[in-house]
């Protein structure tokens, strides 16, 4: 489903050029749940970003179904972006203007659909998240984990094949933690591909396979736990 | 869930930063708008004034000199005054005033005096100086300026203007000179070639050969002179804008057998002071036009830098560039809008409150400004908002969203 050949991203800061990723491949299939891990700088957000379209590489090529995302034009690296891969941040990244509803709704549309329909599609999703009173509340008036759980309707939305999680659990306590690892195994189980980045082995040790970063360079890929 | 819905909501999230940049903008409108409010304003005041010069064109019998312009009324040649009505007629525009003179020699009580016919009130429009003082004008001027070719009347003109609008063809008006030689005033009877008249008034000091002059109604010098319905020169006021047009090549074609002279120097006065006054505007306009885009743009800039992670974000959920622009744009033509609106509210309140007290001028709001405001303002924000919403365009998601 994803293959990654030789994958190069360097960054420039300053005078010097930074290797953030040095010629990983990799290959993901449909369905896997995979988890990245590696000390901080190895490049495991680089390779994530890279994988979902908002990263274009130094060198190398990222394949979906074949396909070489970022020889595609610009209009349609977007459309992949919004209907094939959902993001989940750390920092969340809501936008705190907007109601919990609202948020949700943000994909629905950049998708287009129809716009009478945002609102419910939005409600619907937040109450199966439980969070059916806190549907016209702003971020910075929802708990951290309410806030998770908005970013996660908010990610499903347009109902992603995969998804892309970068240290979801970092700002999350441990029941928060459970809950959220809890969540994506159910996605995973119902066809989702799951790329998750994270330092916590503990954490690593919930996916299907589990690759291991350093300095930019993949020095392991563990089979199934 | 709309983009509008998303710019407002973004728009109004933040109400001291919306305040502020609004603020900006419709002072900057504002300030446009009161300036060239005043400007207009001014120049009608001064267009005014300059018409106060007097009249600056003159028709003559084609065989005439103008050597001297105030003898040459004087001249042995004639012509229909009938051309007034040709002129009225022809739809030419840029006709002030028209004002039919018949000069001649007559024994004025027994003395060689230059005896010139006049139609009343049209040779009082042309020579506002007669309305500023003297004799006969006995009701203060006061500080306005008159508005010479109006038909409006101020309460004090009333009364200074009807000595000479009811000039009746058995008054005259003296020059000052000659009253003096005369020793004549007002209410005293005379005699022109041997047929009495009464002082309608005595002018004013005019500093020119009017000073030297008895001044009777038109129709009683052509009956005098065995001239009826002949005059020797007609003085006329000419919108300057017009005469730089086609007003003379105009009454050139429509009385081939007279000469038209323009007095260069009043008109040239006329057309330098309107274009000083034109340019004036227009520098203030260039400059706030650069300041207020200033503003807009550093609003613009400050936003799409506060805004990067949403940006980032929109991007991840799969915007486009072409959805990040409009939304950026949208909100330059929200600002431009209010402030436009808001900006011709305060500038022609500014304008209407400042204009008597500055300027001395009265200044009414003008509705079509209105939308030149909003075009100049809404223009203003979208040229300000180029080069940030390029930026934001160009912004590096992965960067935007590792920040924390």
């Amino acid at each position: 489903m994803i293959h990654v050949e030789h994958l190069t991203r360097e960054f420039t800061l300053g005078r010097e050029v930074v290797r953030a990723l040095d010629g990983a491949t990799l290959e993901i299939q449909r369905g896997e749940y995979v988890t990245v891990t590696g000390p901080s700088g190895s490049g495991k957000s680089t390779l994530l970003m890279s994988l979902g379209g908002l990263l274009h590489p130094t060198s190398g090529r990222v394949l979906f179904d074949g396909v070489d995302i970022y020889r595609q034009s610009p209009r349609l690296l977007a459309q992949f972006r919004m209907k094939t891969i959902g993001f989940v941040f750390q920092q969340f990244h809501l936008v705190p203007y907007l109601t919990a509803w609202e948020n949700v709704a943000l994909p629905l549309m950049l998708n287009g659909n129809d716009r009478t329909q945002h609102r419910q599609i939005a409600v619907d999703s937040l109450k199966r998240l439980d969070l059916g009173s806190r549907l016209n509340h702003k971020p910075s008036q929802l708990s951290v984990g309410q806030q998770q759980r908005v970013a996660m309707a908010r990610t499903l939305a347009n109902d992603p094949s995969v998804i892309l999680a970068d240290e979801p659990t970092g700002s999350l306590d441990p029941n928060l933690t459970a809950d959220l690892l809890s969540l994506l195994k159910d996605l995973n189980s119902g066809g989702k591909t799951i790329v998750l980045v994270t330092h916590s082995h503990e954490v690593a040790s919930v996916g299907g396979r589990r690759i291991s970063l350093c300095d930019g360079k993949i020095l392991e890929a563990i089979g199934p736990n | 869930m709309n983009v509008i819905k998303v710019v407002l909501k973004e728009l109004t999230e933040r109400k001291n930063q919306l305040v502020t940049s609004l603020v900006a903008i419709i002072m900057g409108i504002a300030v446009i708008v009161a300036i060239r409010s005043m400007t207009y304003y001014s120049e009608k005041a001064i267009a005014l004034e300059m018409d106060a010069l007097g009249a600056n064109v003159l028709i003559l019998p084609k065989g005439v000199t103008v050597d001297d312009y105030y003898r040459a009324d004087l001249s042995d040649e004639t012509m229909p005054e009938v051309y007034i009505d040709n002129i009225l007629t022809s739809g030419l525009k840029g006709v002030d005033n028209m004002s039919p003179k018949l000069s001649m020699m007559a024994a004025v009580s027994g003395r060689e005096t230059i005896v010139t016919g006049i139609r009343p009130k049209q040779e009082f429009l042309a020579k506002p100086a007669w309305e500023m003082a003297g004799s006969i004008f006995e009701t203060p001027i006061g500080c306005a300026v008159p508005a010479a070719g109006s038909s409006s009347k101020t309460p004090g003109a009333v009364d200074r203007r009807t000595p000479i609008e009811a000039l009746p063809t058995d008054g005259v008006l003296l020059g000052s000179d000659v009253a003096a030689r005369l020793g004549l005033a007002q209410g005293a009877t005379l005699t022109v070639n041997g047929e009495s008249f009464q002082v309608a008034g005595v002018l004013p000091v005019s500093g020119t050969v009017d000073d030297g002059r008895v001044f009777a109604h038109l129709d009683a010098v052509q009956r005098l002179s065995g001239q009826p319905g002949r005059v020797n020169a007609i003085e006329m006021m000419g919108c300057c804008q017009e005469i730089s047009k086609d007003l003379i090549a105009g009454l050139n074609r429509l009385l081939p057998d007279a000469k038209v002279v323009t007095i260069k120097q009043v008109v040239s006065a006329q057309q330098r002071t309107n274009a000083t006054m034109r340019n004036f505007g227009l520098v203030f306009l260039i400059i706030i036009v650069l300041v207020g885009g200033a503003s807009i743009a550093n609003y613009m800039f400050a936003n799409v830098f506060e805004r990067r992670r949403e940006v980032g974000i929109l991007i991840a959920l799969g915007a486009g560039s072409g959805l990040i622009q409009r939304i950026f744009l949208l909100k330059a033509l929200i600002l431009g809008l209010v402030g436009g609106v808001f900006g011709y509210l305060g500038g022609t309140a500014l304008a209407m409150i400042l204009g008597p007290q500055l300027a001395g001028i009265t200044v009414s709001p003008r509705a079509e400004w209105l939308l030149y405001s909003v075009i100049i303002s809404v223009g203003l924000s979208l040229a300000a908002s180029v080069i940030p919403v390029y930026r934001a365009v160009k912004l590096d998601p992965f960067v935007t969203l590792q920040e924390v």
